[in-house]
């Protein structure tokens, strides 16, 4: 095995009967963003839930660090990875300073609603928020937990829907500073200019590897067609 | 909102429960008094504290529940927990006999292993579908333990009367100091432990794969929480019977006074889940005194309107 943070190999899930993800060899090491791309239903989010390892059914080698998410503590997965679905939700109503209680790194989370232009809402319930005011604080959370990102794994489920282009960037932003802080970053995303800012980009096709390359290479015209209209 | 400021709203919720016990140790069909040589006092006493307890360890078993499940309409009485623990008490008490009697703590048990089946099937059928999935599946299994407990009333008739009146929430009336010890330790130990969880239930707000990515064990939570809402259920059922409504309205209140945050929420549920079930049974047994309301009646007469309300009120 290489010194990747996520590897997989011949990962596979089956739901109902039909294959999401088919035979999947991945590895992204320490330091590395990955933008997965790909049309609807192509498996990006069941890829990203596999690594993540809350698919239990999943079939084939995966490794977070030297770890197998499926059989690995809870406790311990939370200090390799980060998870951010792709529409968050919170069932109660909490406001937005509480929920960085949630968090064993309130200052962070503190200073990520801060770079999301917040601040002024600590004291707000989420239902006061906007959509895109609460994928922001969503995100700060996600952010937030992980402490110093240095060999840490952020897995992003569409981070930038719901965004405006202010905080869309921002997110861009944060990739790049965790990645330059040696965190590896995989991001399932519908957005092609977050998608160009990463470093690799991954497209998927009926649970496959269709191209896997840097965004200059892998994001022509004919494959952007592809993507958005399949 | 600031711990300072939650745990004082819970302070005036005490405050407020104590002087409705006092009313409640004074009040009965005879009007006003203690009684001669306080003979009524000691009467009521363990009346009005089974009413409390039960009342307390409904409302932190409710609000535990609609954490489990992140749904404001889950409530034990609902979900058909109440039910199976009915049940379980009927087919005890028709299979033991008088033996029951002699054995004070087989009656929780009963009640326990049917509250804890109606749980585990609530959550194989039902626990990680929609509200709508939920609550469906929680009628259709009350209805079942529901008949399950007539059933076996019908046949033996030995234990008709109790099972009919426990199906009416209208055990406080039967409460001796004898019979409340076992219930009310259970359910003084259910809440402590459900209170307990508050930060694992925090957690579990935003769902269950980020809980799970986060460092939450929600199979483990999960099961304790399933497992001790099941006895908090059981042990006030053995308390009162069968009472809708207090575990669904006492968590809404204490959000609504305090927020969502559960250590803090759970304690508010709990004392005003027992500030409603006294004053219920209060009115209940002093309003009409001659043909006294059970608890369950006056609870559902508070409990139908805000159900409604709350229901019209959630989206999914």
């Amino acid at each position: 095995m290489s010194n990747s943070l996520v590897h997989c190999r011949k990962l596979s899930v089956e739901q109902q009967g039909s294959r999401i993800i088919n035979e999947v060899n991945l590895d992204v090491p320490s330091g590395q963003s990955l933008g997965i791309v790909g049309a609807n239903g192509a498996g990006k989010t069941t890829l990203l839930r596999s690594l993540a390892g809350l698919i239990p059914h999943a079939n084939g080698d995966i490794r977070v660090k030297e770890f197998n998410p499926l059989n690995t503590h809870p406790e311990i997965l939370s200090q390799l990875l980060t998870y951010l679905p792709q529409s968050p939700t919170c069932a109660w109503d909490f406001t937005v300073s509480d929920l960085g209680k949630l968090t064993i790194n309130s200052d962070l989370y503190e200073n990520w609603i801060k770079r999301f232009k917040l601040s002024e809402k600590l004291n707000s319930r989420l239902s006061q928020l906007s959509g895109g005011e609460r994928k922001s604080i969503h995100l700060s959370l996600a952010f937030s937990v992980l402490g110093n990102p240095n060999q840490k794994v952020l897995l992003l489920d569409e981070p930038t829907a719901a965004l405006d282009h202010e905080r869309a960037h921002l997110v861009s932003v944060a990739i790049k500073e965790f990645v330059d802080a040696g965190a590896a970053v995989l991001c399932a995303t519908h957005d092609l200019t977050l998608a160009k800012s990463c470093e690799e980009i991954l497209v998927l096709d009926a649970g496959c590897i269709l191209k896997k390359g840097s965004p200059e290479k892998i994001l022509t015209t004919e494959l952007v067609k592809i993507i958005g209209n399949k | 909102m600031k711990l300072s400021n939650r745990l004082s709203k819970v302070r005036r919720g005490i405050f407020i429960l104590f002087l409705l016990g006092l009313w409640a140790l004074a009040l009965g069909s005879a009007g006003l008094g203690w009684g001669h040589d306080y003979q009524l006092l000691a009467l009521r006493f363990p009346r009005v504290i089974a009413a409390i307890v039960a009342g307390f360890a409904l409302g932190v078993g409710g609000g535990t529940q609609q954490g489990l499940f992140r749904n404001p309409l889950a409530d034990p009485g609902l979900t058909g927990v109440f039910g199976g623990a009915l049940l379980g008490i009927a087919i005890m008490m028709a299979g033991g006999g008088a033996w029951v009697w002699e054995h004070a703590w087989t009656i929780p048990l009963a009640a326990f292993l049917g509250a804890i089946s109606v749980s585990i099937l609530l959550v194989i059928i039902g626990g990680r579908g929609s509200t709508s999935k939920l609550l469906l599946t929680g009628l259709g299994l009350n209805a079942f333990a529901a008949a399950g407990t007539l059933i076996v009333a019908n046949l033996f008739s030995s234990s008709r009367d109790v099972l009919i009146s426990g199906i009416t929430g209208d055990w406080l009336g039967l409460a001796t100091f004898s019979s409340i010890a076992w219930p009310i330790g259970l359910c003084v130990l259910a809440s402590l432990f459900l209170i307990s969880q508050g930060r694992s239930l925090d957690q579990l707000s935003l769902g269950e794969e980020v809980a799970q990515t986060r460092g939450l064990d929600v199979g483990t939570i999960r099961r304790k929480g399933i497992l001790f809402t099941a006895l908090a259920a059981a042990a006030a059922t053995c308390l009162v019977g069968q009472v809708a409504f207090i575990g669904l309205i006492a968590p809404h209140f204490a959000r609504l006074l305090i927020g969502p945050k559960h250590k803090t929420m759970l304690l508010l549920s709990g004392i005003i889940g027992a500030i409603i079930l006294l004053l219920a049974d209060t009115l209940g047994r002093s309003m009409w005194p001659q043909t006294p309301l059970s608890a369950a009646a006056m609870t559902a007469l508070l409990g139908a309107p805000v159900f409604i309300w709350i229901a019209s009120h959630h989206h999914e």
